[in-house]
């Protein structure tokens, strides 16, 4: 089975930047951060995730489900990626 | 009588006389009415091209900005040329933006500040230490870990007016004091004092021109030079000179001269590259030296203030001496004019010119690629804005890449005519580069004169696109769940009725027939029966649907012709299509340009990564998986002469009837590749996709450095190992073994005589009989 690495520095330290855009309601911002991570580590689940998340917040439902998907794609093999991933499709459906 | 004849002859002269007079005045009124219009006409056509080219920005396009962090597999060479590329100079001491230092195993450098759409970006001193795969450690100036430094990024040019004109339009205060004081000595000493044109200056020049019997020196003022440059008019007539002299009196009375020498810095022309006119200092210090402006030192601002006289005549790249000797002048002027010391004068004039070749200038300007971007920004900006407001366009392309394709297209369409015996210059071909899981398009080639503006193939060419659609006929079979790689399916001649009530019997291209075959040998040698069974029993509406859920942009009429690839699609939609595949089925509108940023750095657009699934996962697994046997068994085997070795790459080859046109697509871990071959007149070329597109295919991606393709393996998918020929089990000694990821649970066939040891009960009387032996 594929073993998913750990989120390099260089990740993450734009998904904190990303975090801390999120946090202040900053999204398109948020957004930048995280598509800059993934051009930088393109099959990492947890960037696709928490970019499906983003958009979630932003109420686009159906990037969140989308990017939902992608992240369960890439998440096989790891449990809880998968489970949070699955989480995130249902919250962008049932809206 | 006399004296009545005399009278009235007097009389007759006076009145003639009074008529003349008032003729004369009456004249004279008209002439200068007519002086008056036409110096207001003037005056009005001045102003108003003063005020337009004033705000006149072109848009500036930017390439992608290089991410480092340590983990990149980047060598130091690599790094050394993006920077040679983005005009930073080497320095025994960095100490100013712009410069690196090369030392052993590691690189020093102080970025230039840029604004980019998220942050403005300081300029920052940082040390990169290189191991055996790349970057292994990146720090800042006190020795601090950096996680992640962002380059800015290299200015590709701008999106100018079909007229051919290019220019960076800089404000006064980016424009060095030393340039303009130069260009004052130099050009036009009266420059501060005169009204637009300088009697004295004039006076000097005929004087110079007589004592050197030729043309030395010019008359003309700098505002004389910038409304010449304005009407590019360079004949020589009275009325020209007349006109020209008096709208510069006429611009001087509207402007001050800090207006008017910036627009001069704006302005003037300074070389020619191809179709392109290099206007104004800001773009000629990145056309002659790759820097801004900014960074230039004594003896390059000398070197523009010469080119200033004739780009031609004073060609640093054609006249390097003549044109040293200009140079020299200039800076023992500065010298004498106290703008420079002395020492810094002699200094100067020891180094080399210093211009880039002409090859590694603008290496990454390229028409195609702008056209892709200009077609993008349409969607959102009106013509106008791009080319007048100034705009910052942050895009997507990778120089490198784009530099190598370009290289790699020409050199394989020369050696593909001169060993099929062909006239120079008849084929053409078209490649497109993108990412493998974003949807940046990192490179766009429209022909093998790159730089020439003209059809663009990778966007416009519509060609039939043959057997590259087959992947998308089995990923309809392994969707439909009746296939897997592994389902045997009959390579036999079949006849199909059509709707028109004829009747249709596709052949192989090599007219043998194999018996029953697994989908994915099917696949990999291209083999049209067993394809057409898979296409009809699924359906070409089925397939139809599907290449238009993975980014065609209308679905193709659904006819059985669809599924050996009647359909007309360009380099570009293809690179729609294979991205999504590469993407795991996930399509990505692709894109060329990521954000824009107003004339003063402020964020407008980002143009967001937006995805939507358009295939199943585990479908696209199994297809992705099988697509690596094209190159590693099938047709495009030839690949592996160029490829590094064990370099896993999933493609198809494609070839039109006749031999028309001859495709190859396919992608690594990183890159999604397209790249088509043929004969702009849509004649047969000979070539098929595996001997003309091929070739160039897999020069060009052996030199980009990626890793291999990966399928993404999805839950309800469990890797099995089958014999490639029969698709059966097969123990390894009578099998050729491959190992795909299939649905769990399929069961296949065994091979006869060659029952594969697997069962349990076999290895593990195996394992006992070893362990009593041991």
């Amino acid at each position: 089975m594929r073993v998913i690495p750990p989120v390099s520095p260089a990740s993450q330290t734009l998904l904190n930047e990303s975090r801390g855009h999120s946090a202040a309601g900053r999204y398109p911002q948020a957004a930048a951060s995280i598509e800059r991570a993934i051009r930088i580590e393109p099959r990492q689940p947890v960037l696709w995730l928490e970019l499906g998340n983003i958009r979630l917040k932003e109420g686009d439902y159906i990037q969140a489900e989308s990017l939902g998907r992608k992240a369960l794609s890439l998440s096989a093999g790891d449990a809880a990626l998968s489970a949070r991933a699955q989480q995130l499709i249902s919250a962008a459906r049932n809206r | 009588m006399a004296r009545r004849s005399r009278r009235s002859r007097k009389n007759l002269r006076q009145y003639l006389s009074r008529r003349l007079v008032f003729g004369l005045v009456g004249l004279a009124v008209l002439l200068l009415a007519a002086l008056a219009i036409w110096v207001w006409l003037l005056d009005r056509q001045i102003v108003q091209q003063f005020e337009g080219r004033r705000w006149d920005l072109p848009a500036q396009v930017y390439a992608r900005p290089l991410e480092l962090f340590a983990g990149q597999r980047l060598s130091a060479d690599e790094l050394q040329r993006e920077l040679a590329a983005l005009g930073y100079s080497a320095t025994p001491a960095v100490k100013t933006q712009g410069t690196f230092a090369r030392l052993s195993g590691r690189i020093v450098l102080m970025t230039r500040p840029f604004q980019f759409w998220d942050s403005a970006q300081p300029a920052q001193k940082a040390t990169i230490s290189f191991g055996a795969g790349g970057i292994v450690a990146l720090t800042d100036e006190r020795g601090r870990d950096l996680s992640l430094l962002r380059l800015d990024p290299p200015f590709i040019g701008n999106i100018f007016t079909a007229h051919g004109e290019d220019r960076i339009v800089l404000g006064p205060d980016q424009v060095p004091e030393l340039l303009l004081a130069s260009l004052k000595i130099v050009e036009d000493r009266d420059f501060d004092k005169h009204g637009g044109i300088s009697l004295r200056a004039i006076a000097r020049a005929m004087w110079a021109n007589i004592r050197a019997g030729g043309i030395e020196q010019g008359g003309s003022t700098l505002t004389q030079q910038l409304v010449r440059s304005y009407f590019l008019d360079n004949s020589r007539t009275l009325t020209r000179k007349l006109r020209e002299a008096l709208m510069s009196m006429l611009l001087e009375l509207h402007f001050d001269k800090p207006d008017l020498l910036n627009a001069y810095v704006n302005e003037i022309y300074l070389g020619q590259a191809g179709d392109r006119a290099i206007h104004g200092f800001g773009l000629a210090s990145q056309f002659y030296f790759g820097k801004p402006l900014t960074e230039l030192e004594p003896q390059e601002t000398a070197l523009l203030v010469a080119v200033v006289r004739g780009p031609s005549w004073y060609d640093p790249r054609r006249q390097p001496e003549r044109t040293r000797k200009r140079r020299d002048m200039v800076l023992d002027l500065m010298a004498q004019f106290g703008l420079i010391p002395e020492a810094v004068a002699s200094k100067a004039k020891q180094r080399d010119l210093g211009v880039r070749g002409k090859a590694t200038t603008f290496a990454s300007y390229n028409p195609t690629f702008m056209d892709l971007v200009r077609r993008e920004l349409h969607a959102d900006y009106k013509e106008e804005d791009l080319l007048s407001a100034g705009l910052r366009i942050m895009t997507t392309l990778d120089p490198r890449i784009q530099a190598l394709a370009e290289q790699r297209l020409k050199e394989g369409l020369d050696e593909l005519e001169t060993s099929r015996k062909r006239k120079p210059g008849s084929l053409d071909g078209a490649i497109v580069v993108t990412g493998t899981q974003t949807p940046d398009v990192v490179a766009i080639v429209g022909g093998r004169n790159a730089r020439m503006q003209g059809f663009n193939r990778a966007l416009d060419a519509k060609r039939p696109i043959g057997s590259l659609v087959k992947p998308v006929v089995y990923l309809a079979g392994f969707e439909s769940g009746r296939y897997t790689a592994a389902t045997q399916v009959e390579d036999a001649p079949l006849n199909i009725r059509l709707d028109t009530g004829k009747i249709w019997s596709p052949q192989n291209y090599d007219r043998q027939y194999r018996g029953p075959v697994p989908a994915i040998r099917a696949l990999a040698e291209s083999l049209n029966t067993p394809t057409v069974r898979i296409g009809m029993d699924v359906g070409p509406k089925k397939v139809a649907g599907l290449l238009k859920s993975l980014g065609m942009t209308k679905a193709p009429p659904p006819l059985p012709s669809l599924l050996l690839g009647a359909v007309d699609l360009s380099p570009m939609e293809v690179a729609q299509v294979y991205n999504s595949l590469g993407n795991g089925g996930f399509h990505a509108p692709l894109k060329a340009v990521r954000a824009v940023l107003d004339v003063g750095g402020k964020p407008l657009e980002r143009y967001q990564l937006r995805i939507d699934r358009a295939a199943d996962p585990s479908a696209v697994a199994q297809l992705t998986t099988s697509m690596l046997q094209v190159v590693d068994r099938g047709t495009a085997r030839g690949a592996r002469r160029w490829l590094p070795p064990g370099l896993a790459v999933a493609g198809k080859t494609g070839t039109s009837d006749d031999l028309r046109d001859s495709w190859f697509a396919g992608f690594t871990n990183d890159h999604v590749v397209v790249v088509w071959i043929g004969a702009d007149d849509n004649t047969p070329t000979g070539l098929s996709g595996a001997s003309g597109a091929l070739p160039i295919w897999a020069r060009l991606v052996a030199g980009f450095g990626d890793l291999g393709y990966e399928a993404l393996p999805t839950e309800d998918l469990a890797d099995v190992s089958f014999d490639y020929a029969t698709g059966m089990m097969s123990r390894a000694d009578c099998g050729d073994l491959i190992t795909v990821p299939l649905p769990a649970g399929t069961v296949l066939p065994a091979k006869p005589d060659c029952v594969p040891e697997s069962d349990n009960l076999t290895r593990r009387g195996i394992e006992w009989l070893k362990d009593l032996l041991n």
